[in-house]
């Protein structure tokens, strides 16, 4: 036990090291040496989400539940390790369109439409009531817990005494006047506020440093080790439960991960930490990891410290403050004492940034509005506004903070921390469907997202909030029993009958189905106004347009309008910065009754946005620049008009590349063409050598016949013999080559049928004997296999092989020629294998060979190659593919060539006689 | 270099991973008996799991970072 002097000295000195901490702040920002602009900051700033709900309800929920309380912080967890898909999208659109509160995103998704954004910050300030009294409530307990343990907490706390006497009020206050002092000392055009996130991330700092402080006490002093905890806590049934999953939190569980993945995106504190205080969008990439783990950490020792607190401490000990009690039923007051700060920051940091948060919101998107719909009022002709504008923030602080405390007063005093935190969490979780739908689908209307967030918000009153009244006795319990007017399918826990889920669940089902059922059917029948549609284009499209500033006024303010309706707003000074620094960075008039252009208009709508909201700025603009808005329509077919200019230059692009293969393909066409061209050069020289040889030698001997009439008769009989001999080979070369000029022609006449290829190789082998014999050639046959039938040209298949063996006979080895043929029926065809041991082939050759009149290059020795048409190899290929077969050949020079037919088995008679 | 395409669909896969990992039944599966390390399965396996995929984040989060700004994106 603490005396309360000590305790409140404490809070005071904290408190006071607090105010200077953002007072620094502030001012290294404003001497523009700011060291609040860094990841590490932004990152604890970001931790404001672990309030006093995880400082001490966090054991308490894990005193209950088990390993539960965990879901509350891997549902952030599992949006921060996305954080490239949903919050990069929320940062770049929000500094695009100098977004200051999440009242102000949604309603500029949606048309900058007044509406939406009264709603919002309706539903934002009534749901974060209970949260605020949760804070308070922890404040206030905390405090007794610390002054009076030993004395009895067991009762549920209840402060009946007086309002002065209440910790509780004095923290309130307290914290009012920190929000007062730090939230609204002046308006700023872009809603940065560094000296607060410098005192935020500092309580960050110091309430994981708590935790850990008491989480490390509780193993390491008190137990040996984390094991030797556990292991005590699995003897004893009501603590070893805790460490498995409870049987029946399946849906809870399910339901609380996806509570708190919504919560991390739409409680108005982490909109504010997140997106509007974001100074550069590189922080948030180490956020991504940094945040996650300041969540492990802070969660760490939360699961030991209750099974600690639930093993030593007596029944009546309140499980939700046993990171103060267990360390003080140790007596370490002092270790009391820091728990006891951590949990004060905890509970100060949340209180803080939502009170300047919601105050954004209802002096943008409340207050304003109606002032300004109060023509009376004259708002539009006051000299200096910036007075009355940090006016209504203060109030509203104030009143944003003591509508938690009224709260706390008299319905919060009863249940645990957790579950008041939860109400809040559905509240703003109504949010969702509009704003990550909006995100990503342009056909969401104005009037869809108001009937869904409607719908949705209606049913969280009736489901969650009304029930938590009647527990509190604000209403007649009759209705959560019977339902309203009697009728038991109006139960507020049990809608429609649905009575098998908790009551969270239970309005979390309905409520979400309703809403985003609302929204998306709505969506779908209604259409949008004409700034609905650029709004959404400009959201949903943030990523593919660069600089997506619409310009939507048509000029008819004079500059001196514009600039003196932004003074009233800004503030003399303020004013004045930011028109001379638009006017030297566009190198334009910034001051006189010059006609602003759109862009200068658009500026100052801009400018105002930052302090005033989207949805007044546009209304105050619009009073000043008198002429007629440009018609969106005309607005509307600009940018319809620049997404046909993109898609016509993805379309231009994407020809260009198709032009480019073109050409590529050209190219080689080309390339093949000029080789083709090269071919028939070669052929024709060819052709003609190998006619002019025989034609030569008929020639000479002709004419040595024709000179000399005297020749004897032997000698003449020899040349008649030799111009025989020859006339015979010119009439083969031409007959072979028609043949030929035939068949690549495609005119040659085929009798296909069917055919036994070793009878027609044995055939052709029997022929050939004299030809080898000649030759003292040595012949070596194999032909083996099954018989198989061939649908082929009988004729033109004996040709192939008299060409081939007599080729063999021709190169093998003229010494001791040998030739080896083989014959094989394999499964799908049948395979002839002619070898010689010849000169061989080079490989470069070994395709070659098979064109016209190719022949093998080198023959060896200088000796005189044997003759030939050179066509026999290109007619044999011919036929062999004609019958879809393959002829190849393989070789090593010096060993001889081995030449490779096969030919299929025809899958049908008609295709092989094609 | 990993192209960017191939990063971001790495990023939205190792979210969807976590939130499959830590909502029932799969959570159910590590509710065991017995202990790893001398601690609780269940204890193990969710803050084993959850520094890996702050692990893998902060990784992954790099080499987008990286890529973006290449392009000057980010």
């Amino acid at each position: 036990m603490l005396s309360s002097q000590v305790v409140i000295a404490v809070s005071l000195i904290y408190v006071g090291l607090l105010y200077s901490i953002a007072w620094w702040g502030d001012k290294r920002a404003r001497a523009g040496r700011s060291w609040v602009r860094n990841p590490t900051v932004y990152t604890l700033s970001i931790a404001v989400y672990c309030t006093s709900w995880t400082f001490y309800g966090a054991v308490g929920s894990a005193a209950r539940n088990g390993l539960e309380y965990l879901t509350i912080y891997l549902g952030p967890t599992v949006i921060f390790l996305g954080w490239w898909f949903l919050l990069r999208k929320m940062l770049r659109i929000s500094k695009a369109h100098r977004i200051t509160s999440i009242a102000d995103f949604i309603s500029s998704r949606y048309g900058k439409s007044t509406q939406l954004s009264v709603l919002v910050t309706l539903i934002a300030v009534i749901g974060t009531t209970p949260y605020i009294a949760l804070q308070l409530k922890a404040v206030a307990t905390s405090y007794t817990v610390l002054t009076v343990w030993g004395s009895s907490v067991s009762g549920p706390f209840v402060s009946t005494s007086h309002i002065f006497a209440d910790s509780g009020f004095w923290a309130a206050t307290g914290l009012a006047l920190f929000g007062i002092l730090f939230g609204t000392r002046f308006i700023d055009a872009d809603e940065h506020h560094e000296g607060m996130v410098a005192a935020i991330a500092f309580e960050s700092l110091v309430k994981l440093f708590a935790l850990l402080a008491v989480g490390i006490f509780v193993c390491f002093f008190m137990f040996s080790g984390l094991g030797d905890l556990f292991h005590q806590a699995s003897e004893v049934p009501r603590t070893a439960s805790l460490l498995k999953l409870q049987p029946e939190s399946g849906t809870r569980w399910f339901t609380l991960m996806a509570l708190s993945m919504a919560a991390i995106l739409t409680l108005p504190r982490q909109f504010q930490v997140i997106v509007v205080e974001n100074v550069d969008e590189r922080h948030l990439a180490t956020a991504s990891w940094a945040f996650p783990a300041y969540l492990l950490l802070m969660n760490l020792f939360v699961l030991p410290i209750a099974l600690a607190g639930m093993g030593l401490l007596p029944d009546w000990a309140d499980p939700d403050f046993f990171v103060l009690s267990v360390p003080l039923s140790q007596g370490q007051s002092l270790l009391a004492l820091v728990a006891y700060v951590g949990g004060l920051s905890a509970s100060t940091s949340m209180v803080i940034v939502a009170a300047i948060a919601l105050s954004t919101m209802v002096c943008n998107d409340l207050v304003i509005p109606a002032l300004l719909r109060l023509r009376w009022l004259r708002l539009t002709e006051r000299d200096d506004l910036t007075g009355l504008l940090l006016f209504i923030r203060r109030a509203s602080i104030v009143l944003v903070v003591f509508m938690g405390y009224i709260y706390y007063r008299s319905a919060g005093a009863g249940d645990a921390l957790a579950e008041i935190g939860l109400i809040s969490f559905a509240a703003t979780a109504q949010f969702i469907p509009i704003m990550v739908g909006g995100l990503f689908w342009k056909g969401g209307t104005k009037t869809g997202a108001l009937t869904g967030l409607t719908a949705g918000f209606a049913i969280w009153a009736y489901t969650l909030l009304l029930p938590s009244f009647a527990d509190s006795g604000w209403i007649d319990p009759k209705l959560i029993t019977d339902g309203a007017f009697g009728h038991p399918w109006l139960r507020p826990e049990a809608l429609f009958g649905l009575d098998h889920f908790a009551p969270l669940t239970h309005a979390l089902i309905w409520s979400m189905a309703l809403n985003a059922g609302c929204f998306i059917v709505v969506s779908l029948f209604t259409s949008q106004g004409g700034l609905e549609r650029i709004q959404a284009t400009l959201f949903v499209d943030a990523f593919s347009r660069k600089g997506g500033e619409t310009v939507i006024w048509r000029s008819s303010a004079t500059i001196d309008d514009l600039y003196e309706l932004v003074e009233r707003f800004l503030g003399r000074e303020r004013a004045y910065h930011a028109f001379r620094d638009y006017g030297t960075s566009r190198h334009t008039a910034w001051r006189g009754k010059g006609e602003a252009n759109a862009d200068m208009i658009a500026f100052s709508e801009r400018l105002l946005a930052g302090s005033i909201g989207a949805a007044s700025a546009r209304v105050m603009v619009s009073s000043v620049a008198k002429g007629e808005m440009v018609s969106l329509d005309e607005v509307l077919e600009i940018l319809e008009e620049t997404s046909h200019v993109i898609e016509h230059s993805q379309r231009l692009e994407q020809k260009s590349r198709e032009l480019e293969r073109a050409a590529a393909e050209l190219r080689a066409a080309n390339d093949r063409l000029k080789e083709l061209d090269r071919l028939k050069d070669e052929f024709l020289t060819m052709v003609s050598h190998e006619f002019r040889t025989p034609l030569t030698s008929i020639r000479s001997f002709s004419e040595i016949l024709v000179d000399t009439p005297e020749l004897e008769a032997e000698r003449t009989e020899r040349f008649l013999n030799v111009i025989v001999r020859e006339s015979e080979r010119l009439t083969r070369l031409i007959d072979d080559h028609l043949d030929l000029a035939r068949l690549e022609a495609g005119h040659s006449d085929w009798q296909p049928g069917n055919v036994d290829p070793k009878a027609v190789l044995r055939e052709t082998i029997d022929a050939l004997e004299g030809l080898f014999n000649n030759r003292d050639a040595r012949l070596m046959v194999d032909i083996g296999g099954d018989t198989v039938n061939l649908f082929v040209d009988r004729d033109r298949l004996t040709q192939v092989f008299i060409n081939l063996l007599s080729n063999a006979a021709k190169f093998a080895d003229p010494d001791k020629p040998e030739v080896f043929v083989r014959g094989a029926t394999h499964k799908d065809g049948y395979l002839v294998t002619i070898s010689d041991n010849g000169a061989g082939i080079a490989d470069d050759e070994a395709d070659l060979i098979f064109n016209k009149f190719a022949r093998g290059g080198k023959y060896p020795g200088d000796k005189p190659r044997p003759s030939g048409s050179g066509l026999g190899l290109a007619i044999s290929k011919h036929v062999i593919e004609h019958c879809h077969g393959r002829i190849w050949v393989e070789s090593k020079p010096g060993q001889g060539a081995t030449f490779h037919v096969f030919i299929p088995v025809a899958r049908s008679g008609a295709s092989a006689a094609q | 270099m990993t192209p960017p395409a191939k990063l971001t669909e790495r990023a939205l896969v190792l979210a969807l991973t976590a939130f499959l990992a830590w909502v029932p039944p799969l959570v159910g599966v590590f509710s065991l008996d017995g202990a790893v390390f001398g601690l609780p399965v269940l204890f193990v396996y969710f803050f084993a799991g959850w520094a890996i995929f702050i692990a893998l984040c902060a990784w992954i989060t790099r080499k987008l970072r990286q890529s973006a700004q290449q392009q000057g994106d980010l």
